[in-house]
């Protein structure tokens, strides 16, 4: 098979992947060296593509030749598409002859399972080795990593990784079992603990070997079984907490050729795994816990932002004074972002709020106008009641980002 | 009252900063300055410099912190369109209130700030721009050609970025000798050092650039391959597209001829999967495990 032939095939069959973050790497640099490429910790995306994703790194499946059958993947061994594998050779040409152009800051790869864990885990850890290395490539990869690989070749991907990950693949125990037999929540769980522990270890110890410096990520299918959101963040919640998970991916679930019918044919609506993307970024950068966000059974609602929901139910808590609230809840505004609210506090230092501040700072009056108050501001919304107060936003407000 | 004129003889931050120290010195207050330089609306006849009036009984002196600093500096790459205010008077302004003690005139929330701010924010955005859409074409080199570039580009920044670029690709590029060539000026990189090239009168343009791109570069099929294949069409949302890689960038990225194939092609309904349609008619194979046949 010609390199485009295998190309075309091993990044359609990795496209599912949400990631294609380059952040989060340390500062490496080739000025005036052999080799080729940098890193500063910032992702850059290179490309965007016509479905609005950012393409920032190579990425591909090593292989898609597959052993395992997980129902919602195009690469099961049941599922009849073309397969390809790649030399590393021919990755390694890839990833220096894209890099050289900028059209990419790094590689991602990821693939099928093929004659045992350990052998595929091998074989990706040598494409790494091989860039870093022989080539000296200092840009940025991202190993995907099969769980059921010994602990020592994942320590091994570490070296060579700016970034590893291990994919939760579904919300439940019980959705892992009925929908990828093979694979186990054990085992998936104690791959990300070898992770941690690697983490951990190269933190603590100044001379510890290298280890994947950009952490660890996950991904998460949304929409291939029935797990419902409330379910979904508190999981999330202790995933962040028990693994020193840089970030959840969340991914939803889209239909594949020749659909097994244990899994839906049509796809979720985009915006729920939008929704998904900003609790979770509540939970990670605001405080909020997921129980706050959603406090029993059920899915974020999909006309407004969870931040908005929750200021909505909790109008008992508004509206607060600039002048004199705590950072705290100044950031739980809906319309104020983590920098406004730091950028309120130091002008505060200086002298006293005023309304028209706020529009200067970039936030989003709409939204804010009923949950604050100024030294010349005080909402007239004060005494409405949700609905009421919804309505009136939604009338005046375009419809939040149409993904659809 | 007295109008000083003051020529900004280069266009950059230290010669303004020069100006400004002297100025507040004298203390001469904003609005009695007029700048020249290549985006003020100053007088034209007036060639030199007017004498600044002797240093104050009670000169003004500011020090700034090094990271404010560094934002007046980001914010004078800032290129304003003709109807925004030069960016030395809007500066000057700026300094002299932080010296006079109103420390908000830095702060987003300020109306000077604020402008500041817009301003950082649009120069650091088009750093980001250079990084992300700039492409190299490889060049065909004669094995003992030790001075001709081997990667080549053309971008047309908004505001003065060059520097920032510079930085940014000797870092990633190894020992390769490069090219970048922009409408005012053109980055020079040997693979060990680099320097910027701004012609006085003559300016690059996007031909002399196309006649150096001799050859086809092959990796750029190989990209186009990719970039089909790694396209989403069950997820088709161009508008996001648009916004994150705003239209200007387009021309000289290769992927351009693409874009409205697969737009039409998702939306048109073809296809509801995420597959790409070059595979879909392809012949597949499905896989069995070792010993069981
Ligand atoms: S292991 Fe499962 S998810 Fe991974 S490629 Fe194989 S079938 Fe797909």
């Amino acid at each position: 098979m010609e390199l485009t032939d295998k190309l075309i095939v091993l990044a359609d069959a990795a496209k599912y992947d949400a990631s294609c973050a380059s952040s989060g790497a340390p500062k490496r640099s080739s000025k005036g060296q052999k080799g080729l490429g940098a890193t500063n910790g910032n992702g850059i995306c290179h490309s965007f593509t016509p479905d609005g994703r950012c393409v920032a790194l190579l990425k591909i499946l090593m292989t898609n030749f597959c052993l395992y059958d997980c129902q919602y993947c195009i690469n099961r061994r049941s599922s009849n598409v073309p397969r390809a594998r790649f030399s590393v050779d021919e990755i390694v040409r890839l990833t220096l002859d894209f890099y050289r152009r900028n059209l990419i800051s790094g590689l991602f790869l990821s693939s099928g399972i093929i004659r045992s864990n350990d052998y595929t885990m091998e074989a990706l850890v040598r494409v790494a080795r091989t860039l870093r290395v022989e080539h000296q490539f200092r840009g940025y990869i991202h190993l995907k990593t099969i769980p059921d690989a010994s602990p020592d070749l994942i320590r091994q991907a570490g070296l060579y990784a700016d970034r590893l990950s291990v994919n939760i693949e579904l919300p439940t125990s019980q959705s892992l079992t009925r929908l990828a037999p093979e694979k186990s929540d054990t085992t998936i769980r104690h791959a990300m603990s070898t992770i941690r522990d690697g983490l951990e270890e190269a933190t603590a110890e100044p001379r510890a070997p290298r280890f994947s410096p950009g952490g660890q990520s996950t991904q998460m299918i949304v929409g291939a079984d029935d797990t419902d959101d409330h379910t979904i963040l508190g999981n999330v919640q202790s995933l962040y907490g028990d693994y020193r998970l840089k970030r959840v991916y969340y991914s939803a679930f889209s239909p594949i050729p020749e659909s097994p019918s244990s899994v839906p044919l049509i796809a979720p609506p985009l915006l729920r795994e939008h929704r998904l993307y900003q609790a979770d970024f509540l939970i990670r950068g605001y405080g909020f816990r997921a129980d706050e966000l959603l406090t029993g059974p059920g899915n974020l609602s999909l006309d407004i932002d969870p931040k908005l929901a929750w200021a909505l139910n909790h109008r008992e808590l508004f509206p607060i004074d600039l002048d004199r609230a705590d950072m705290y809840m100044i950031a739980r505004v809906p319309g104020i972002g983590i920098t406004s609210a730091r950028r309120i506090d130091m002008l505060r230092r200086e002298r006293r709020i005023r309304y028209s501040d706020l529009t200067r700072l970039g936030c989003s009056m709409k939204k804010l106008s009923p949950f604050i108050t100024t030294q010349d501001y005080r909402p007239r919304q004060a005494g409405l009641e949700r609905q009421a107060l919804l309505a009136q936003m939604q009338t005046s407000t375009p419809a939040q980002m149409a993904l659809l | 009252m007295t109008m000083y004129t003051l020529h900004m003889t280069r266009a950059d931050f230290a010669c303004w900063r020069d100006h400004a120290r002297r100025l507040l010195a004298a203390r001469v207050p904003p609005g009695d300055v007029l700048w020249q330089g290549e985006d003020s609306a100053g007088d034209l006849f007036v060639s030199s410099d007017t004498d600044l009036p002797p240093p104050s009984e009670t000169p003004l002196a500011l020090k700034l912190s090094r990271q404010d600093l560094r934002r007046l500096e980001c914010a004078s790459h800032y290129w304003p369109t003709p109807h925004q205010e030069c960016r030395w008077a809007l500066l000057y302004r700026v300094v002299w209130r932080l010296a006079l003690g109103e420390g908000e005139a830095l702060l987003a929330g300020d109306t000077d700030g604020a402008v500041i701010e817009q301003r950082v924010k649009a120069v650091n955005h088009e750093v980001h721009h250079i990084h992300a859409f700039l492409r190299f074409h490889q060049q065909p080199i004669k094995a003992d050609d030790q001075h001709a570039p081997e990667f080549i580009a053309w971008f047309e920044p908004r505001h003065d970025v060059l520097e920032a670029a510079a930085r940014h690709f000797i870092d990633r590029m190894g020992q390769h000798r490069w090219l970048i060539m922009t409408p005012g000026g053109a980055i020079i990189c040997d693979g060990r050092q680099w320097h910027i090239e701004r012609p006085e009168a003559d300016i690059f343009n996007v031909q002399d650039y196309q006649a150096l791109v001799e050859m086809k570069d092959d990796a750029e099929d190989l990209w186009l391959a990719y970039y089909a294949s790694t396209f989403n069409p069950a997820r088709l949302n161009e508008k996001t597209m648009v916004r994150s890689m705003p239209s200007r960038f387009w021309r000289h990225m290769p992927e351009r001829v693409l874009m409205t194939g697969l737009i039409s092609h998702a939306r048109h309904g073809a296809q509801q999967l995420g597959q790409d349609s070059r595979l879909a008619t392809r012949r597949g194979r499905t896989i069995t495990l070792p010993g069981k046949s």
